[in-house]
């Protein structure tokens, strides 16, 4: 009993406490720099234009170990829907820099992103690889830097043996809605696509080639090679043809 | 499924580290966060809303370290 009245008691200055450091946060936009590492920008309130960055692996069905840097799609899934409810925002520019990961969550938010009715840019920075391909050609238009690559490789269960047919034909349906994707809303085709995921002699550990930024637009993949300037002004373009 | 050029064995080193995340009330939203080493310390992992706009608002974005009096549901 004098346990519990303690523990509420505890509770109660703890909130307390919180109250008094959320104010102080908004004091001091230092503190903010404490917790995040990050620095809370002055935001320009006119800005019309959502940045979202996709980083890291993308996490799906399964939370991955501590180690690996993230991108959870149950909290991008939401925010999508909040850009295109939002009248305020006119358009969303996305920001790739990832590895790849769960093919049903980069599946997932590459189908939001086709079917947004706001203009939507892409620009990969670094690396597009494996799932983060369909992300990258999801938008309207897409941009990748000069020094990023694009790996294109099959969807395997690396290690594991695969003792059923059915789980081959399973993988091999899987890769297909991949390859459907990327084809759909991309230049190349399926059989080019298909040729590079499965050339030999490219990667050390994997069949699957790597594309550099020009080659991926050569190819097809992506429709321009460019930085966050060049970014900008295409999603302001396509913002103000579709104000008229 | 994985889809990744990082290799698995990378991906899954330490998965013996992943802490099941507990329920908090953080600024009147019902979130999702995994204790840290610090007392009172918490990462958020997710915000449990049906409303799309908070997702947009900073103080609810997964991985930020948040401050919360040490109140697990189960032992209110």
């Amino acid at each position: 009993m004098q346990q519990d009245y303690h523990g509420m008691a505890g509770d109660y200055k703890n909130d307390r406490l919180l109250s008094q450091e959320q104010e102080q946060e908004q004091e001091n936009p230092l503190a903010n720099l404490e917790e995040t590492g990050q620095l809370k920008l002055p935001t320009n309130p006119e800005s019309d234009i959502h940045c979202m960055t996709i980083i890291g692996q993308i996490e799906g069905h399964m939370v991955l170990p501590p180690q690996n840097k993230t991108t959870k799609y149950e909290h991008i899934l939401p925010q999508l829907v909040a850009v295109e409810q939002n009248r305020k925002i006119e358009g969303l520019l996305l920001i790739l820099n990832t590895v790849g990961g769960d093919v049903e969550a980069g599946l997932a938010i590459a189908e939001m992103i086709a079917s947004m009715s706001k203009p939507t840019v892409s620009l990969v920075l670094g690396g597009g690889h494996s799932i983060g391909g369909p992300i990258a050609v999801a938008c309207d238009y897409s941009f990748i830097a000069e020094t990023a690559t694009m790996t294109i490789h099959p969807i395997r269960l690396t290690g594991m043996v695969i003792g059923v047919p059915q789980t081959y034909e399973y993988l091999e349906k899987m890769q297909d809605r991949v390859v459907r994707f990327v084809v759909n809303h991309s230049r190349i085709s399926v059989e080019h696509f298909r040729e590079l995921m499965f050339r030999t002699g490219e990667l050390a550990r994997d069949i699957g080639t790597i594309l550099s930024g020009r080659e991926a637009v050569n190819v097809g993949l992506i429709d321009e090679v460019g930085g966050i300037g060049a970014a900008l002004n295409k999603l302001r373009d396509l913002a103000s043809q579709r104000r008229q | 499924m994985l889809h990744t050029i990082v290799p698995p064995e990378v991906v899954w080193q330490n998965s013996d580290k992943i802490f099941s995340p507990q329920e908090l009330i953080y600024l009147g939203q019902k979130v999702l966060a995994i204790p840290l080493e610090q007392p009172g310390e918490f990462q958020l992992v997710q915000l449990l809303s049906s409303n799309p706009a908070l997702f947009l608002d900073s103080n609810f974005q997964p991985g930020r370290v948040i401050r919360y009096p040490a109140r697990p549901k189960n032992t209110l």
